[in-house]
């Protein structure tokens, strides 16, 4: 049995127009879960109906074995992260960490103790008798970390927790918080639209979209096989055309790119004459001068140098698509290319018949 | 070069009218003479002593202090309540009862003091200190309701949901983590009720009877019967009170921005 089930739960802020219907999820012991979606697909929704503060039209959410559908929020001892801190603006530091055993009635001795502990393990030592105002928001948000961690809750809940950060900390803090999770075997379930933040931290995603999952699977599984247009744009696949199988073997699938051919590996559910949607990573494909084996033609239309990489846009008969290249290399200017397609970098879904 | 004169003499004509009349009542309570003049012949400090020698004032300071402080203490105690939910909660005819909390501060103040009159001693026969209790509570609960609310909704809701989530209860976080957050608003609100409720004539006039009268009551009766300057004087003493409160009140916190 898993450790914390969601079983169809239907959940809003309006009655009649729930934003989650007949949502299940699960987490287990000690597993870190990333929500992945767009704003407004109810990935917030979740948390706050889980931490107890949006009760549930219907369904329940049940915590090692234990009801927690009528607890109220109080009493779950659930951990919560915030985008915002959410920091108690008037307490010191220590005082922030230790708000929860306090209202535990816990006796100072252990308090000091443990909020020491917990300070320590996010590394704030020395920084006890700050107040919120005067700290940074990377010190900030350790602060939430230890404060939500001090009370040994069940389950951990963060929302979007480094959204606030810039984007070097917010690297940093990824793998910090990854570290701290390991360590301390918490279960995590973690809220983000930022699908980099969720590849690297996850055991598993969850894809979230209007409030249905989309799709489920470790971060190398989601990330290499997107199952639906949605999943495959929101992983990168920003390219797409619309095409047709045209000859499958034993190995391949042949399919049709305009006026050409280009081949990728088989899809189990897309038989031969089926029409068919086409993805592909921008960083996917390469460029070169003369027609190789696996490849389309097409014009370069702009170049843009980004540092690290360079993108082009490239004009072909079945539409402009985005390509970026970070290798050096000839550069291409207005100029007929051809767009190389490496094994297994086009990525296929059925288009339903219409 | 044009437009900074146009400025100017609009500035001035402005501060003319509003500290104008103040400045003459200032004036007017140094005179020595029998009748309030303006500017005042010869120099005299009488009218202020004798300000504390009427007892039907001193009576009605203490009657007006106490129902000023009382009725905004009952004002904060149900106001932060209704303030909380107004914000934080969304329920049927929620706009209706915003609406209603505004209204004392809408309608004018003598149809208020008219309907409780008509319901306080008319119809109930309550005593009068009581009636004018009830009666300012009521007109300053959308003061403090709305001050509040102000405060409230400035105030990031995770911080509460964070304590709840730590163990708190509703109740104690609202005391423990809200309150000290929102406490700028709340003293903003309680000077604002207090002076509103002091300085009231309206419904006051009509809530007052026998024996019991509020300060500016009191000096609208003897207004009717004498035109000495001690009335000067007295409002003299009220305008410096007034803007020693509110100017400390801003110092101490910066009210200005909540009023």
């Amino acid at each position: 049995m898993p450790y914390l089930e969601l079983k169809n739960i239907e959940a809003g802020y309006q009655k009649n127009k729930p934003i989650l219907k007949n949502f299940n999820l699960s987490l287990e012991k000690g597993e870190l879960v990333s929500i992945l979606g767009p704003s407004g697909c109810g990935k917030t929704t979740t948390l706050r109906t889980i931490a107890g503060f949006m009760a549930p039209s219907r369904g329940s959410i049940i915590i090692n074995g234990i009801d927690y559908t009528n607890k109220p929020p109080n009493k779950r001892n659930i951990g919560l992260v915030f985008q915002s801190y959410a920091l108690f603006p008037h307490f010191t530091v220590f005082n922030n960490v230790a708000f929860g055993l306090k209202m535990r009635k816990t006796p100072n001795d252990v308090i000091k103790k443990k909020v020491d502990h917990l300070i320590d393990m996010v590394g704030l030592n020395g920084l006890e008798d700050r107040l919120p105002g005067q700290l940074s928001g990377g010190q900030r948000q350790r602060v939430a970390l230890a404060r939500a961690m001090v009370i040994e809750p069940s389950l951990l809940l963060l929302d979007e927790p480094l959204s606030n950060l810039d984007a070097r900390l917010r690297i940093n803090m990824r793998s910090e918080i990854r570290k701290l999770q390991k360590k301390v075997g918490i279960s995590m379930l973690y809220v983000t639209h930022d699908q980099a933040e969720a590849l690297s931290l996850s055991d598993r995603i969850i894809v979230l979209h209007s409030g249905k999952i989309e799709q489920e699977g470790t971060p190398e599984n989601i990330y290499a096989r997107p199952s639906s247009p949605f999943v495959a744009k929101f992983m990168g696949f920003e390219n797409n055309f619309d095409s047709e199988a045209a000859e499958i073997d034993e190995k391949n699938i042949v399919i049709k790119a305009g006026s050409e051919f280009v081949k990728t590996e088989l899809y189990p559910n897309i038989k031969k004459g089926d029409k068919i949607s086409a993805f592909f990573r921008p960083d996917g494909v390469a460029l070169a001068l003369k027609k190789t084996e696996n490849s389309i033609k097409g014009k370069v239309k702009t170049v843009t140098f980004q540092g690290g990489n360079t993108q082009y846009f490239v004009q072909t008969e079945l539409g402009e698509f985005s390509v970026v290249i970070y290798e050096k290399h000839p550069s291409f200017s207005e100029q007929p290319v051809y767009l190389e397609f490496p094994e297994g970098s086009i990525i296929l879904k059925r288009r339903e018949a219409e | 070069m044009k437009k900074s004169t146009a400025l100017l003499i609009f500035i001035i004509l402005v501060y003319t009218f509003l500290i104008g009349p103040f400045l003459i009542i200032f004036l007017a309570s140094f005179g020595s003479e029998e009748l309030m003049t303006f500017p005042p012949k010869g120099f005299s400090l009488k009218w202020f002593h004798k300000v504390f020698t009427i007892v039907m004032f001193r009576d009605a300071f203490w009657s007006s202090l106490k129902i000023a402080l009382g009725s905004t203490a009952s004002a904060l105690i149900l106001g932060a309540p209704i303030a909380y939910a107004l914000v934080r909660f969304k329920f049927p005819g929620q706009n209706f009862i915003e609406v209603i909390f505004s209204s004392p501060a809408i309608i004018p103040g003598l149809v208020i003091g008219f309907a409780l009159l008509r319901f306080f001693v008319l119809l109930t026969n309550l005593p009068i200190l009581l009636g004018l209790y009830i009666g300012h509570t009521a007109i300053l609960l959308p003061y403090t309701v709305r001050v509040i609310s102000s405060s409230l909704r400035n105030f990031d809701i995770s911080i509460e949901e964070a304590a709840v989530s730590l163990g708190a209860s509703r109740l104690k976080s609202f005391f423990i983590v809200i309150l000290p957050s929102i406490k700028t608003g709340v003293v903003a609100s309680f000077i604002l009720a207090f002076i509103t409720s002091f300085n009231n004539v309206p419904v006051s006039l009509f809530l007052t009877g026998p024996g019991v009268a509020t300060l500016p009551i009191q000096m609208l009766v003897y207004m009717e019967y004498y035109f000495d300057p001690t009335i000067a004087a007295l409002s003299s003493i009220l305008i410096v009170f007034t803007v020693f409160i509110v100017q400390s009140a801003e110092k101490l916190i910066g009210i200005s921005k909540y009023v």
